[in-house]
């Protein structure tokens, strides 16, 4: 009997083990990709510095800018931070300043700026794009500030000159994001310039209630809205504005987020613009050096409840692995962001909440995105860099704060999943998210992450494991199409379908990135590689998996 | 706010009865005393209420000769001292030795009342008036139980025939009076309260008793008559003008309640409860501001006035000024969470503060206390979780809701959008359509279908649907939008541009609304400071 009561106490005990056990893996499960914070290893020291004041200027509050790029062509990726400035309400104890870190292909990275000469002239800088604007094999910097822009020509040799003033693309208005692309097919990158409010210190108001701690930014419905702006590159270090001539002016907006892509395959990039408080817009390419706005017929200019959302970042890629560009938008809290599916017919489709993006994001203010294949399982997942533009918003709002964990939706097929509590415990913190640049800034093959947030130090995430599975990567050389190659489309035919990513412009907010294109294959076996230059040529290549390679468009 | 101050005047009315019971019973014992030295002496000490030498007296006389008296003294010792089975046994010992002892019947049936047995009571006051009709106690003691167990009619027929065999004593008097209230008996009301003013004549203090006789009876008016009666007797007395304030509230003679509780207030500015009242009164007056004030002065002085904090989130409420409304309910259902109607009110005011995760959670104890037949919890909750944008889990509650009110219309709405939202285009069809049955002018639900059959590239179908939106709220922004799309993408540009051109109308004056909407919401918020400018 003693026995026998042992025997029953042995197995029930074993069984509340295996329980146990079952329960402690399950919690601990993870995603396969985790991101770890390099930025200390890294060496870059730079601090975002907001220029907070209790004036509450909403320049403050919307600034930080990133962008990965290769200046020195040494074939890693460095980086340009942006900064705020000086206000007349704001000194700084140390001169607040733009950063570009070269990077030494260890892991760390060595402040170049004042080699380079790419501090930001003491403006009050907002966001960064990159492109060859002068096919001359170096990236050139666009740096876009309040009150005026910066053209930063890449001299060649670790040195950048300031040719706004020769080039005319100062603007002297309230920039925010901003993109190179070829939109005449003439070889040459062209500048797409989001404009966001009419304000100036003497125009700043008192918003929120008027008790201690309360005061807070202003609506921008505020402040009336600007045009965007489109130069075009007249190819002599010049560019003439053509935004009137070409259909850009028709409707004012409040632009913070931009991307350039085709969008309906007819070879030719639009513009997609992403509007705070106002209707997005969506410029259609005639091809005539002219664009016609769609985004009313095309469904992709408000929310779900046919309101205007207060959009912030915005992507454009394939999420459903259809061949046509899809587009995502980042809006503030309250709102959900919006993924629409590109119908295939110059129009669009709000999908957000069937795919499980709608109720996740109502806490969160979504500022810089990206489309990336996170784990290089062939498909496009979503990144979102949250924070709120308030930093007393918690006092306004139920549960919502200024500093906020970022996102990471994994796609599956059919829905998105939220996998950012999976992906390392940096993706657990909080922060006041502004800009996302993305790239493989250690060439391992995954996409790697650096954010901007709002008064803080930069975090350069570095992804671990999303190599595990096979991928190749392509550096795109335009000759007689733009260097960057810009607008270029590549076709991976495999035999269960067909992988298509474009080399867009702009993207995200306030950022740039890198300009490689790199293809995470899953289990798809290659059968055909294609490029479709910006040019209209098509070529068929043969890529090295596990490595990146550059291909130079043949003559 | 009335009904719920009724209410406690009631309770209050029961304690006095039966407090005026317990008197009455020693008043009866006064009246028909048995003469013998030990007994008169215990009776004398009963009377100045030294219950040990009344004890002792009577523990030595039953000792030695335990007669009827005695024992029914005794009983009367031990009902004082709360010795309730011992007085009981000695009562009816008392009985045994004397069933004609009427006092000692009497005093039974008084303690089965102090021990709750009231239907053994009547019976023992029955048997005393077979006995004897007039037995003026008796008598008194079933109009006082019928008084209370609502046999209005039984209570005067025996507080008449007391007064037949004792006179017009003011305390049965006013007890009449409250009968016969009861009973609505109008003229009998008047000719007693011509009586009870004739013999109290100049007495300032009778008139409060009556008026509040009359006030717990809720003849406010003639109870505030009262109360000023006595006021111009004793003025500057508190509880005089309090009572006087209440009375003229509740008579709807709001100006007047100002007055009479303002003054109350400045003697004694240190109650809570007069400055709830003043609040009351302002609310009625439509002085918000004033209410508020007078809320927070309650508040001051007594933290936890749950009732307070509510009515003050009320007045908020009514100005549209949510957070501070939010505050207070917050407060009131912090102090007293059984209250379903706080838990409403706090989730009403989350709603209007895009606190839709506060507004569920509030909602949700709304549905743990109150029955979800009765209050439409369950769609206030689908509600909430909807505009959370938690659309899957919206789903079930609306669908309870229609469980229990097979046509609640909101909710066949709601389920019909959140389809259309989730691409379950059949199930949306069924509850759209459920909904036109039940409004055929309902121009939402026409356009919830039309903008699935657009998203379903069924245009025909959507034009129509939509022109019937249309018809019926002819500045439906959003439906002019999805006819443009419809018309566009059918080849009929003129009609398109034209929906195009009355869409952009639209939406630019629905933004000025908007931003009026807004403005005006910002004025409400900073009333004490006012807000230039539209926070982020």
């Amino acid at each position: 009997m003693g026995r026998a009561i042992k025997k029953s106490i042995l197995i029930i005990c074993s069984f509340l083990f295996l329980g146990i056990l079952a329960k402690t893996t399950a919690t601990q499960v993870q995603f396969p990709v985790q991101f770890t914070d390099v930025t200390a290893q890294s060496k870059i020291t730079w601090v975002h510095d907001s220029a907070a004041t209790e004036e509450k200027y909403l320049i403050e509050t919307m600034s930080g800018g990133s962008a990965f790029l290769d200046y020195d062509n040494d074939g890693y990726l460095d980086i340009y931070l942006v900064n705020s400035g000086e206000t007349p309400k704001y000194k700084a104890k140390k001169p607040i300043r733009n950063a570009l870190y070269r990077n030494n292909g260890d892991g760390t990275f060595t402040d170049v700026t004042e080699k380079a000469g790419v501090a930001g002239n003491g403006k009050f800088g907002n966001g960064v794009t990159v492109g060859d604007y002068n096919n001359d094999g170096f990236a050139d910097i666009y740096v876009t500030a309040f009150g005026g822009n910066l053209l930063y020509q890449n001299n060649g040799n670790g040195t950048f000159s300031d040719v706004t003033a020769k080039a005319g693309v100062s603007l002297g208005l309230w920039s925010t994001s901003a993109a190179f692309f070829d939109y005449d097919k003439d070889g040459k990158l062209d500048l797409f310039v989001c404009n966001y409010v009419e304000w100036d210190y003497n125009k700043n108001i008192y918003c929120g209630q008027q008790k201690p701690g309360y005061r807070s930014y202003c609506h921008p419905d505020s402040f009336k809205g600007l045009a965007q702006t489109l130069y075009r590159n007249n190819g002599d270090g010049t560019f003439i504005d053509v935004s009137k001539k070409a259909g850009i002016t028709v409707e004012l907006g409040k632009g913070l987020g931009v991307v350039t892509g085709d969008i309906n395959n007819d070879g030719l990039d639009d513009i997609y613009v992403a509007n705070d408080a106002v209707r997005n817009l969506l410029f259609k390419n005639k091809g005539n050096g002219t664009f016609e706005e769609i985004g009313l017929i095309a469904e992709a200019a408000y929310g779900l409840n046919g309101k205007p959302q207060s959009g912030m970042g915005t992507d454009m890629g394939d999420v459903d692995g259809d061949g046509w560009q899809d587009l995502f938008v980042t809006n503030i809290d309250n709102e959900p962001n919006n993924l629409w599916k590109n119908n295939r017919d110059e129009s669009f489709s709000d999908i957000t909440v069937p795919l499980g993006l709608g109720e996740v994001a109502l806490r969160y203010s979504g500022f810089g995105t990206k489309f990336i294949d996170i784990d290089n399982d062939s498909d496009l997942d979503i990144f979102v860099n949250n924070g709120h533009p308030l930093d007393n918003i918690h006092l306004y709002r139920d549960g919502v704060t200024f500093d906020e964990t970022p996102f990471l939706f994994e796609n599956t097929g059919g829905k998105f999943i939220d996998v950012t509590n999976k992906a390392g415990a940096a993706m657990t913190r909080r922060y006041p998210g502004r800009s996302l640049s993305v790239g493989d800034f250690d060439n391992d093959g995954d996409i790697d992450l650096l954010m901007v947030n709002s008064n803080q130090p930069p975090v350069l995430l570095r992804n671990d494991g999303g190599n595990r599975n096979p991928w190749f990567g392509l550096r795109l050389v335009g000759t007689k199409s733009n260097r960057d190659a810009v607008g270029a489309k590549v076709k991976v035919v495999c035999e269960k379908g067909t992988i298509v990513r474009w080399l867009n412009g702009g993207s995200s907010y306030q950022s740039a990135h890198d300009r490689r294109i790199l293809i995470g294959l899953g289990s798809n076996k290659i059968k055909q590689v294609e490029i479709e230059w910006p040019s209209g040529k098509v070529e068929k290549i043969e890529p090295s998996i596990g490595k990146y390679i550059t291909v130079t468009e043949k003559n | 706010m009335k009904r719920f101050l009724l209410l406690t005047t009631q309770l209050i009315s029961t304690v006095l009865i039966f407090a005026v019971v317990s008197v009455s019973a020693l008043q009866g014992q006064k009246r028909r005393q048995v003469s013998t030295p030990t007994v008169d002496e215990a009776r004398e000490a009963l009377s100045v209420g030294d219950l040990k030498r009344a004890e002792v007296l009577l523990e030595t006389a039953i000792a030695s000769q335990p007669s009827a008296e005695v024992c029914d003294l005794l009983g009367i010792v031990r009902d004082q001292q709360n010795r309730d089975k011992e007085a009981e046994q000695l009562y009816l010992q008392a009985l045994k030795l004397n069933p004609g002892l009427l006092n000692a019947r009497n005093n039974l049936g008084n303690h089965y009342l102090k021990t709750g047995r009231v239907d053994d009571a009547v019976k023992e006051f029955q048997l005393v008036l077979k006995r004897d009709p007039l037995h003026a106690e008796a008598n008194y003691n079933l109009g006082l139980v019928y008084l209370q167990t609502g046999a209005y009619n039984q209570s005067i027929a025996h507080l008449e025939k007391t007064i037949k065999s004792t006179g017009a004593d003011l305390s049965i008097l006013l007890i009449l009076l409250e009968a016969n209230i009861k009973a609505k008996r109008d003229k009998r009301v008047s000719q007693i309260l011509s009586q009870l003013y004739s013999v109290a004549d100049n007495d300032g203090k009778l008139h409060f008793t009556v008026g509040l006789t009359l006030a717990r009876n809720g003849l406010y008016e003639k109870a505030a008559e009262a109360f000023r009666f006595t006021s111009e007797k004793q003025p500057q007395t508190f509880e005089v003008l309090y009572n006087l304030g209440i009375a003229l509230y509740n008579a709807d003679k709001f100006e007047e309640a100002e007055k009479a509780l303002a003054s109350a207030a400045d003697i004694k500015p240190e109650i809570p409860e007069v400055h709830f009242r003043l609040g009351l009164v302002f609310s009625a007056l439509g002085d918000s501001a004033g209410a508020v004030e007078e809320f927070k002065h309650t508040i001051e002085r007594n933290p936890k006035h749950t009732e307070a904090h509510f009515l003050m989130g009320e007045e908020y409420y009514k100005r549209n000024a949510m957070q501070a409304a939010y505050d207070s309910y917050e407060k009131a259902v912090e102090l007293d969470p059984k209250k379903p109607l706080y838990h409403l009110k706090l989730g009403n005011a989350c709603f209007k503060l895009f606190k839709y995760a506060r507004a569920e959670q509030a909602y949700r104890q709304l549905l743990e206390l109150t029955d979800p037949k009765q209050v439409e919890v369950n769609y206030l909750i689908g509600y909430s979780l909807r505009s959370q944008g938690k659309l899957n889990e919206a789903i079930p509650f609306f669908q309870k809701e229609l469980e229990y009110k097979e046509k609640h219309f909101e909710s066949m709405a709601n389920l019909g959008y959140l389809n259309v939202e989730l691409g379950n285009f059949e199930e949306a069809e069924k509850y759209l359509k459920a909904t036109l049955e039940l409004k055929p002018t309902h121009s939402e639900s026409y356009f919830d279908l039309g903008r699935m059959y657009v998203k379903q590239r069924k245009y025909p179908e959507a034009i129509e649907l939509l022109q019937k939106a249309i018809s019926f709220k002819p500045d439906y922004t959003q439906a002019h939008y999805q006819l443009f799309l419809s018309y566009t993408r059918t080849g009929q540009k003129e009609k398109a541009d034209k929906e195009l051109e009355i869409f952009k109308r639209l939406e630019e004056e629905d933004k000025r609304e908007r931003d009026e909407r807004e403005r005006r919401q910002r004025t409400i918020d900073n009333a004490a400071s006012q807000t230039e400018g539209k926070q982020r």
